[in-house]
């Protein structure tokens, strides 16, 4: 029998703030007056339906009638922004200081687009309002800065990170990651050898204007591997004002010297509004990490990045070129390299790392080398029967591993060639249709996915074809009240590995045909309660590594030996939740739960091998059925205007249903506490606000029974944080500034979702400070 | 043709082109040049008569790989007498047999062989050959058996490019085999 262990003084915290959140609802007086009136398209002075309206304050939404009327009751008084957008417009915005009713007309300008057409090529990738999902923009993007991808994410609840060391950090949502989940950099998904758990996501995050998290099976648009959710990193959409833009970037942390430093420069031609561009580039650097008892040896790591986008857009038709290059270099940290168990065990048992070292940005060997290129052609074409959208995407990914030792003979050492290189290359093509009829929104579209993967130097994984095909729709009907969608997803897919054993070539072919299907619906039960449920099928196939891995991981000392054998893996997701906000109030609500069916993991063996460097334990892939449920909780409470209560929590059980015990590898129980206090606006400078947090991670008990792990889980740990920063206009230009110090006080700790917890200790402080520069010029 | 669906016939086309190319098949490049140590053999002579006493060998082919070793001897030496043992490691898994012996004799500051006999008075090794620095290394060495009995000899080779003391801690462990010991 299964019991989630608790400690009550664990939770206790939360359970206070629920209760202060409960007296707190019982609203106040003085919350009777209205903000109400129409919206017209500048030019046309036509009204605008189905225009959408937001509070930014409250985090409440409406959306014009078919007059173009909208209205917002009970509001209470004070300084509110309202934001208000239509489909082929801009977002305006409009300061109200409420103290009675008010009656507004406001105008929206529509850019090149006839509003006589029927329907305008949205955004495809938008976040889907049946699902839960979470966002990082503006202001919270912007106090991310300076942090990777990996540990950017894990503010959200939900989503925390599968590390090894310091500088390697995958994202992970609902306890998966890896061939679990997508990641989409501007439309395009991400393929590379993202079934590494040490491979980091090949992203650069300055690239990001928005990045959105969408939690639990989202199969039927972005096609397999997205069981546990997806990540769209999306740029802004290349600018339609005439002149030029510029954002620079900067940003410093203490723990490890980094360095970062991001331009962004775009434009439209005044002669020709059809014609933007927009040239992007970043170079980041980091030296040694700081732990508080020692510095991590080899743990730096630099990367330069760049993209160019150009875009041609008609009201009719349009392209947008992109392509984007990324290049990394990571240390791995010394002690984490090991010959032999008894290397390793001597390692964990150490009380620090066996190699000591200074502050240095040299990154020595062991480390990884890793350069992608991501380029997509996008074309539309706007007709009276809907939107056409043709993609084609082109990508290659080399990853080159060095190890911790070079040859032994010089001339071969002299080479300086990696011990392994891993080469990718993938082509994708989507082709869809969309178009808005009344009340239903119909999208269907065909993709076609073509991939190569070869190796060098060392093996690890097969050479292999993959080929993949998928049809799909999504059918949206909505009304003022909800939203409902249906999704429907069929795809082959057609696998050929290349294995080479003792001078033999053998080629095994593995075949999919697999359908999925998804049903969620969005209902707005008040105008401040929100209902929303999903249910959804996915499916992936094994990774070549689960298939063919055999071979010794060097950082766990483990033998690792797949199975030729494994099933695709096929998996149910049920989400749900409600979202409320009100003056005082906004809370978020979500459970969900994954069951698998065929659901592969590494099981530790009985049986160890024997090598030339001893004995090593095994772990081999295997299948079982599985379920991973879970809640994800946001809460906020604001007892005056200016300063905001939060409290988050992700709490995951993950349960082998065939062993009926618990599933190692998963994230524990995790809150994070927050007080921010805003000063709004004075004339020289607005938004500032301070903030100290404590992020509260509980120990790891979840295990199953007999589990041999080299250390026990680490203990639970809390750590505090401070945030501060503000905006200051100057001229017409508004500059961002922040300052962050991470793990305040400097506490030693370790985490059980760090592969390196073995060696070595989490950072310790970490100064942070971060700026960024907007420029326009007509 | 209207224009419009002239251009989207083109993108088609260039779609289809490019899936095209791609269906040429690649083969894939799979060389392994990785040093890989698969054998480790002990070769023993008599000290007073330098006749040979035996070669015992430890060879696993696929290295890191599950495959168990394909030969590995038990050290079987008679009681009471005093041996000249030089160790010869190779990479047999290339084409030609590459020699990592010759590799750790021209690096000697890099590398120290340790010897433990279980039980002590099995075998008693001293090593006979020194580096640059007049630390030992192990490729060759004295081994002084007791009188008769069984037991294993583990045979560890460090490396330690720049860490080098004499000790063992430093670096890390490239050969690590325990041999089954019999004096008889």
């Amino acid at each position: 029998m299964l019991k989630p262990r608790f400690h009550i003084k664990q939770v206790m915290p939360f359970v206070l703030l629920l209760l202060l959140i409960l007296l707190s609802i019982d609203g106040a007086a003085q919350c009777n007056f209205s903000i109400s009136g129409t919206i017209n398209e500048e030019h046309t002075n036509e009204k605008l339906d189905f225009a959408s309206l937001q509070i930014l304050e409250l985090n409440i939404i409406t959306t014009t009638d078919s007059v173009g009327n909208f209205q917002f009751k009970n509001l209470c008084k004070g300084f509110y922004t309202l934001a208000y957008t239509h489909p082929g417009c801009k977002t305006e915005y409009q300061k109200i200081n409420l103290e009675k009713n008010e009656t507004l007309q406001l105008h929206l300008h529509h850019n090149e687009i006839d509003l006589n057409e029927v329907t305008i090529a949205q955004h495809k990738r938008e976040s889907a309002p049946t699902q839960q999902v979470e966002t990082l923009k503006d202001q919270t993007l912007f106090e991310t800065r300076g942090m990777n991808l990996g540990d950017a994410l894990k503010t959200l609840s939900g989503v925390s990170a599968l590390k090894t060391g310091a500088t390697i950090a995958k994202p992970v949502i609902h306890g998966m990651t890896g061939n679990r989940i997508l990641l989409v950099s501007n439309g395009v998904r991400l393929e590379s050898q993202q079934w590494g758990s040490e491979h980091a996501p090949e992203i650069d995050a300055y690239l990001a204007k928005k990045i959105t998290v969408i939690k639990g099976a989202s199969a039927i648009r972005y096609g397999s591997d997205a069981i546990g959710g997806v990540i769209l990193i999306d740029p802004e959409a290349l600018p339609s004002k005439p002149g030029i833009g510029a954002e620079f970037n900067y940003a410093v942390g203490s723990v490890n010297g980094q360095n970062d430093f991001s331009f962004l420069l775009q434009g439209n031609a005044k002669k020709q509004p059809a014609f933007s561009w927009r040239t992007q580039g970043t170079y980041r650097f980091g030296g040694n990490v700081h732990s508080p008892n020692y510095f991590q040896k080899n743990t730096g790591f630099n990367e330069g990045n760049g993209s160019v986008a150009l875009g041609w857009k008609k009201e009719k038709y349009g392209f947008e070129l992109f392509g984007s290059y990324f290049n990394t270099k990571i240390g791995i940290l010394s002690a984490a390299h090991t010959g032999s168990l008894a290397d390793l065990e001597a390692a964990i048992h150490a009380s620090q790392p066996k190699e000591s070292a200074e502050f240095s940005y040299t990154i020595g060997r062991p480390y990884q080398k890793v350069q992608h290129i991501l380029s997509k052609l996008h074309s539309y074409l706007n007709t009276k029967k809907g939107v056409f959208a043709l993609d084609i995407t082109y990508q290659y990914n080399i990853r080159d591993e060095y190890d911790k030792y070079p040859p032994r003979n010089n001339t071969l050492a002299a080479l300086n060639h990696p011990a392994l290189r891993l080469e990718i290359q993938t082509i994708t093509g989507e082709f869809s249709w969309e178009k808005k009829v009344k009340q239903w929104q119909n999208l269907a579209g065909a993709q076609f996915f073509t991939q190569t993967n070869s190796y060098k130097y060392g093996y690890l994984i097969p050479a292999f074809w993959n080929f993949a095909g998928g049809l799909f729709t999504v059918e949206r009907w909505s009304n003022k009240k909800m939203e409902v969608e249906l999704g429907a997803r069929i795809d082959y897919r057609w696998t050929q590995a290349i294995l080479v054993e003792r001078g033999k070539k053998r080629e095994p072919i593995y075949q999919y045909i697999i359908p999925t299907a998804s049903l969620g619906l969005d209902y707005h039960i008040t105008e401040k309660l929100k209902y929303n449920a999903n249910i959804g099928l996915a499916w992936r196939a094994p990774s070549m590594s689960e298939l063919f891995i055999s071979g010794l991981h060097h950082s766990t000392a483990t033998v690792e030996i797949g199975d030729e054998q494994l099933k695709a893996e096929q998996s149910l997701s049920i989400t749900t939740g409600i979202t409320y906000r009100n003056q005082w109030l906004h809370a978020d609500v979500s459970l969900y739960s994954h069951l698998f069916k065929n659901y592969i993991y590494g099981k530790p063996d009985t049986q160890p091998i024997l090598t030339i460097r001893g004995y090593f334990p095994v772990l081999r892939y295997v299948q079982t059925d599985a379920a991973i449920s879970g809640s994800d909780i946001n809460l906020a409470v604001f007892p005056i205007r200016q300063l905001e209560l939060s409290a988050k929590a992700s709490l995951l059980w993950a349960v082998n249903l065939k062993t009926k015990d618990w599933l190692e590898q998963m994230p524990s129980q995790r809150f994070n506490y927050s007080i921010r206090y805003t000063i709004n606006g004075t004339k020289d400078f607005s938004n500032l606000y301070l903030a100290l947090s404590v992020v509260h991670v509980l120990r790891q008990n979840l295990l199953p029974k007999n589990y041999a792990d080299y250390l026990p889980a680490p203990k639970a740990y809390w750590l505090l944080n401070f945030d501060c920063g503000t905006t200051i206009p100057i001229k017409n230009q508004k500059i961002s500034v922040g300052f962050t110090i991470q793990n305040m006080l400097n506490k030693t700790y370790r985490e059980y979702m760090n592969r390196f917890r073995y060696f070595t200790d989490e950072p310790g402080i970490n100064v942070m400070a971060r700026i960024k520069i907007p420029l326009f010029f007509h | 043709m209207k224009r419009s669906n002239k251009l989207t016939m083109g993108i088609a086309l260039l779609a289809l082109t490019l899936v095209g190319i791609q269906s040429c098949k690649k083969e894939p490049v799979a060389n392994s040049e990785n040093e890989v140590i698969t054998t480790l053999q002990v070769v023993a002579s008599d000290s007073a008569s330098g006749l040979p006493a035996g070669v015992f060998t430890f060879k696993d082919l696929d290295g890191d790989k599950p495959t168990p070793p394909s030969v590995f001897d038990t050290i079987k030496l008679s009681p009471n007498k005093t041996y000249t043992v030089s160790l010869i490691v190779l990479d047999e898994s290339k084409n030609p047999i590459d020699s990592t012996s010759v590799q750790i004799a021209e690096e000697a500051d890099d590398h120290l062989f340790f010897f433990e006999s279980t039980p002590a008075s099995l075998v008693n090794v001293s090593i006979q050959d020194k580096d640059s620095k007049n630390l030992p290394v192990g490729l060759l060495s004295k081994w002084t058996t007791g009188p008769a009995g069984s037991g294993t000899t583990k045979i560890t080779l460090r490396h330690q490019p720049g860490v080098k003391n004499g000790t063992y801690n430093p670096g890390d462990t490239d050969v690590e085999v325990t041999f089954n010991t019999r004096i008889q």
